[in-house]
């Protein structure tokens, strides 16, 4: 595991202009990131399109740096790579859409990002109390956008056991919205 | 309200999916990213350099009479527009995806030179200079030029190798860059540049009397290029009267040049925008814009989107279904006007963005249409559009804060 001081280091380094901090980054973050990129675009990109997708990610760090906080610069980095993976896909028409990936929740006046994190939380906690391979499969589809025909070929299930398996993620958030006071249609 | 599932883990922290391959190899991940940098880096270097060369050639042409290429301190009109180009379209190199192209040092010979391109996704542009062009016959697309024979316009029509059609080019007056003077009110309330005025701006923007050389852009739609692909283009110049009959066609000359790629971000809203057509009462929704260098384009999608469009493979966009272009114009009518009304974009340095103004259908791609810009004046830098305001949400373009 990184150690914080390493990363504070590493990102005001970063900042200021420090290309070996930047390389060190890359050595460190490339499995991450281009597991994201790569679960997302496998199947409409070659490896080499993919792999220039994944040098964008850091090539975006390195032009934003003074966004990244040393305490999330992986999550910041998961997010830039699967906000430039999904755009990649959505560029190829490729992208396909996700089973009931709407949740109707009657709440009055304005969203705010106060309100979305809140709901994060609550997806977070429904996601991790999943056991193995729900959560991995619940994931898969909603955060990097595979179908369960990709989840079952990954993870060598039948795909109806995929598909149920998502019902059953979906129903356990629900319940855990529920639980936290809000009111799902 | 609704909310995407896939969209709340925008809100989060990092997320770990076991058993996920990566077949990556850091090394060669470095070596692309570092070579990236490097290139930006040094194209800033480069437009520092000639910015410092055009203020010597500036002062050199104070303090004489006359300018001859030797003392313009080694700079041609191409070098000199180039640099023209990078400042005001390029906004001094920040517009990622302009390619600069080597050019000739001297001034001299006939033909076409090509100066720089960039492509949005739906056209390459390319600025050229042209030469030699007399002044009684200038270049100046959508205005023409007066002349004791009534006004005459010009326009630069292209042929791509082993094509047999010529092809005119998009004719836009973008270019030009007003004075507070150069606008009149219109008997309607609104404003508008007089042609004559806009003849003066082209001649005193793209024109060296000197040289007999224009500064003329041309666009060619990306379905007919192949970014990297090395093409080849005969250019023409068209003459018309002012009934618009043809009186004269001229060769240019052959270009030889490989297409740039563009730079294009998609972002998809987190809760789409619904609207209504107000002429067919059909309902619609807008789902997210695509920013590119020279503007912004719309993703939409409405009940009518089947039957207005057909399909044809020989074209990588959809075309207008026959009867069906009156429904099209009214869909991209409610389309502009409801985007416009409701969003904008938000720029680092503070400022606000319109999105809106369409030149044309983008066609579509199953059930969602890609809605063009009209373009901007101006090219900008996508990076810096942090966030985008819908109605009564802003949502911040990730990557870009």
């Amino acid at each position: 595991m990184v150690g914080l001081k390493n990363e504070e280091s590493l990102v005001a380094r970063l900042r200021e202009g420090d290309e070996a901090a930047l390389g060190k980054i890359i050595e460190r973050y490339t499995s991450y990131v281009g597991a994201i990129v790569w679960n997302i675009v496998r199947e409409s990109l070659s490896l080499e399109d993919a792999q220039e997708l994944v040098a964008d990610v850091f090539c975006a760090l390195w032009q934003h740096a003074d966004k990244a906080r040393p305490e999330a610069l992986k999550a910041y980095l998961g997010s830039i790579a699967r906000h430039r993976a999904l755009n990649a896909l959505r560029r190829t028409g490729r992208e396909l859409p996700l089973d009931d990936d709407l949740l109707a929740i009657p709440v009055p006046g304005p969203e705010d990002d106060a309100a979305r994190r809140e709901l994060y939380a609550a997806l977070r906690r429904a996601v991790e109390a999943l056991p193995e391979p729900d959560r991995g499969i619940f994931l898969r589809h909603y955060y990097l956008g595979q179908n369960s025909r990709v989840i079952s070929e990954a993870l060598r299930l039948n795909q109806n056991t995929v598909t149920s398996k998502l019902r059953r993620g979906r129903e356990r958030l629900r319940r855990e919205l529920e639980e936290g006071g809000y009111f799902i249609d | 309200m609704t909310e995407r599932i896939s969209e709340l883990f925008d809100y989060g922290d990092e997320i770990v999916v076991d058993g996920l391959e990566s077949p990556f190899d850091s090394a060669r991940i470095k070596e692309i990213t570092m070579n990236r940098i490097h290139e930006h880096t040094d194209k800033h270097s480069r437009v520092r350099v000639r910015r410092i060369s055009r203020t010597l050639l500036l002062a050199a042409i104070l303090s004489t009479l006359f300018v001859t290429s030797a003392l313009a301190v080694g700079l041609s009109i191409h070098s000199r527009r180039q640099a023209e180009l990078n400042e005001t379209v390029a906004q001094g190199g920040a517009v990622a995806g302009y390619t600069e192209y080597a050019v000739p040092s001297e001034n001299g010979g006939s033909g076409v030179t090509l100066l720089s391109a960039l492509s949005d996704g739906a056209f390459e542009y390319l600025w050229l200079n042209v030469a030699p062009v007399g002044e009684d016959e200038l270049i100046c697309p959508l205005v023409g030029v007066e002349t004791e024979n009534g006004r005459v316009y010009r326009n630069i029509a292209y042929r791509l190798k082993g094509e047999e059609e010529i092809s005119s080019s998009l004719g836009i007056a973008d270019m030009l860059r007003f004075e507070p003077e150069d606008w009149v009110e219109t008997v309607d309330g609104g404003r508008t540049v007089p042609p004559e005025r806009m003849e003066q701006r082209y001649r005193e923007q793209y024109y060296d009397a000197e040289t007999k050389t224009m500064t003329v852009r041309v666009a060619i739609p990306m379905r007919d290029l192949t970014p990297g692909e090395p093409t080849e283009l005969e250019l023409f110049m068209k003459t018309y009267g002012e009934g618009f009959e043809q009186t004269a066609h001229k060769i240019l000359g052959t270009l030889r040049f490989t297409p740039v790629a563009e730079e294009a971000l998609d972002f998809f809203f987190p809760v789409p925008w619904d609207f209504e057509n107000p002429e067919t009462g059909g309902k619609g929704q807008i789902l997210g814009i695509e920013l590119v260098a020279s503007g912004v384009n719309t993703y939409v999608t409405h009940e009518d989107i089947e039957t207005v469009y057909t399909d044809d493979p020989a074209h990588r966009n959809v075309l207008v279904a026959d009867g069906q272009t009156e429904r099209w114009v009214s869909w991209a009518n409610a389309e502009e006007q409801t985007v416009r009304e409701n969003m904008h974009l938000n720029l680092s340095d503070g400022s606000m963005a319109e999105i809106g103004g369409y030149l044309a259908s983008g066609g579509r791609e199953g059930s969602v249409e890609k809605l063009l810009s009209s373009g901007r004046s101006t090219l900008w830098d996508i990076h810096s559009i942090v966030s985008v305001t819908v109605g009564e949400n802003t949502w911040e373009i990730p990557g870009h804060n």
